[in-house]
């Protein structure tokens, strides 16, 4: 993965490089959208399932829509990505889903600069696939994260051979996140474990699911999310371009989860 | 340009120090590392310390004591299942890849006499119906039985039962005997047929933190009737083999008016488990929730029937059931 992202690296620099004249016309207003397709390795420990780290690659989809104007842009990305691991006899098996859905608002600073928040809704679904006949009881793990951000990022626009050429990079750090993860010893959420609420054939369970979620800090539930690309428009509308995007949560509690991915995507732009 | 070259490096070596491997590679677990996490599992996740006065810490003295750095992996694995027989759970189990679950047997010191085909042969003038796992027929004196081995895909259950009551039976015969458990979550709506009010069936019990006493209050678990109601004496058969989801059973019709439970004790089993997979592979699972019957008191340890009876298997040998009998003689008087 190190040569992913060094490979990224020098796709920016050599580009970069070859054309020098930085374009001073960053003041356009327009919307984008980009489709995104492409690979990611995900590793993860969730605590209420196994000791261990699974890792994993799998295919992603993403669909960004961007609204930019003089001062300020807004940005909707929506990213899908899940993985089914096969049984094996040594070890448990894990099927995954991980549904993000980011939207941010930013304004422009000074040298290509802005800066803004975000809303992060980042939920990660985890099934045991095992023919054990173990985890009868516990047939899912789920972690909603739902986080504000500050988010940081530079803009460059240069071109090559007369065509636009767009570097970019962001970061984002959780500050404030609704934590929704199973309570202590059971896959129920807390609100669900109440007189009146509880049902073993889980019917209701939506409602007291979503209340069940704690305010965390960033000391105790950390969310971090770092994106690099490079786009290269064709034409005055059509770009394509490679974004890698580096993803951390990590909740601090007996029964933690660490989740990491990063992800490369090749993406299809249409600017109007 | 400078500045956007040593923009792009910050960025990457931000995101090449994430992906830091997090858990030890399985290789470097000694057999001592194991066994702690295996003891701190359980130590934080079972319910019934109290109920069952272990002294938990006991026990991690006299197995941890048995390892050295030596211990082979079969060794620990026979040391860990003996750890969790300790509590006498056989909702607990412990599994390797290399082989096969070895957990606590609950019929230990009960005479079990049970015989479907004695059944089949001596009582029954047509062939059992079969719907899931439901095997179902009505008797010559016009009593339904409805035999179910195990509690999964029973989902038929209350269209049976109403199927039965229009065809004028005299009352029900529901034998669980042999029935080691399975689903017991569509229990819940399948007894509303038997119920004309509102009626609590007992109280769950969940784990609430690692601590031993750390527990949810009890929670009651109410159903209300539905549209039919089968309102004719009816009898659960039970033996000691019916554990977990056919204890649960055995406890729910005990809150249910016209309800007899005859045979033996139930095997027990309230406890609802869950697992994990150990750093080194093996899948644990313990007991973390537990259930009360209506006086509160915990059917882990079984599930009392009304009345009391066992088979006897010189009369089993000669195709008398004298528990199915007592059940005859209940329903017909």
């Amino acid at each position: 993965m190190t040569r992913i992202a060094l490979f990224i690296f020098f796709i920016i620099v050599t580009i970069s490089s070859v054309h020098t004249q930085q374009l001073t016309d960053n003041t356009l207003n327009f919307k984008e959208i980009t489709f995104h397709v492409g690979i990611s390795r995900s590793s993860l420990v969730d605590k209420r399932m196994s000791l261990r780290e699974k890792r994993q690659f799998s295919t992603i989809y993403g669909l960004n829509f961007t609204t930019v104007k003089t001062k300020s842009r807004q940005q909707l990305n929506v990213l899908f990505t899940s993985f089914k691991s096969q049984t094996n006899a040594s070890q448990l098996g894990l099927n995954f889903i991980h549904p993000t859905i980011n939207y941010s608002y930013e304004r422009k600073l000074r040298n290509n600069y802005w800066f803004g928040g975000s809303f992060d809704s980042n939920v990660l679904l985890t099934f045991p696939n095992t023919d054990t006949g173990f985890f009868v009881n516990n047939p899912i793990s789920y972690t909603m994260a739902y986080s504000l951000s500050p988010k940081i990022s530079w803009n460059h626009q240069t071109s090559v051979k007369s065509k636009d050429v767009f570097l970019n990079s962001s970061a984002e750090v959780a500050l404030l996140t609704y934590l929704i993860r199973p309570a202590f010893g059971h896959p129920y959420p807390e609100k669900f474990l109440e007189e009146g609420t509880f049902s073993p054939t889980r019917s209701n369970i939506a409602l007291p699911l979503l209340r069940s979620g704690k305010i965390k800090s960033v000391h105790n539930f950390q969310s971090i999310k770092i994106k690099l690309g490079v786009q290269l428009f064709l034409t005055d509308s059509v770009g394509i371009g490679v974004h890698f995007q580096g993803n951390l949560v990590h909740e601090r509690a007996k029964q933690s989860i660490d989740y990491r991915d990063q992800t490369l995507t090749l993406g299809v732009s249409y600017r109007y | 340009m400078k500045n956007a070259i040593i923009h792009c490096l910050i960025v990457v070596f931000c995101f090449v120090s994430c992906s830091k491997d997090i858990t030890a590679p399985l290789q470097e677990m000694s057999p001592i590392d194991v066994f702690e996490e295996f003891w701190q599992y359980v130590d934080q996740q079972y319910i019934y310390f109290e109920e069952k006065n272990v002294d938990w810490n006991e026990i991690y003295t006299t197995y941890r004591n048995q390892l050295t750095e030596s211990t082979t992996e079969q060794e620990l694995l026979s040391i860990c299942e003996s750890a969790l027989k300790e509590l006498k759970d056989s909702h607990n189990q412990i599994k390797a890849p290399f082989s096969q679950i070895n957990k606590f047997d609950y019929r230990e010191g009960y005479d079990i006499q049970f015989d479907l085909d004695v059944i089949k042969n001596n009582y029954l003038t047509d062939k059992l119906e079969i719907d899931g796992n439901l095997q179902f027929t009505i008797m010559e004196s016009d009593i339904g039985y409805i035999y179910l081995p195990s509690m999964g895909r029973y989902r038929a259950f209350p269209q049976i039962v109403k199927e039965m009551k229009d065809q004028g039976v005299n009352g029900l015969i529901i034998d669980i005997r042999n029935n080691g458990g399975g689903d017991s979550d569509p229990l819940i709506d399948m007894m509303n047929i038997f119920v004309q009010e509102t009626t609590t069936l007992g109280y769950y019990v969940e784990k609430s933190g690692p601590n031993h006493d750390e527990k949810t209050n009890p929670i009651g678990v109410t159903i209300e009737p539905s549209d039919f109601y089968f309102g004719l004496p009816t009898v659960i058969l039970t033996n000691r083999t019916c554990y977990s989801a056919a204890s649960y059973m055995a406890a729910f019709f005990k809150n249910i008016p016209n309800v007899t439970i005859v045979g033996q004790l139930t095997g027990g089993g309230g406890g609802g488990n869950l697992s994990i997979e150990l750093s080194n592979g093996w899948i644990v699972a313990v007991s973390t929730s537990d259930f009360l019957d209506k006086e509160f008191i915990t059917i882990e340890n079984g599930v009392k029937p009304d009345i009391d009876i066992n088979n006897k298997s010189e009369n089993l040998v000669r195709g008398i059931d004298d528990m199915l009998d007592t059940a005859i003689e209940i329903i017909l008087n």
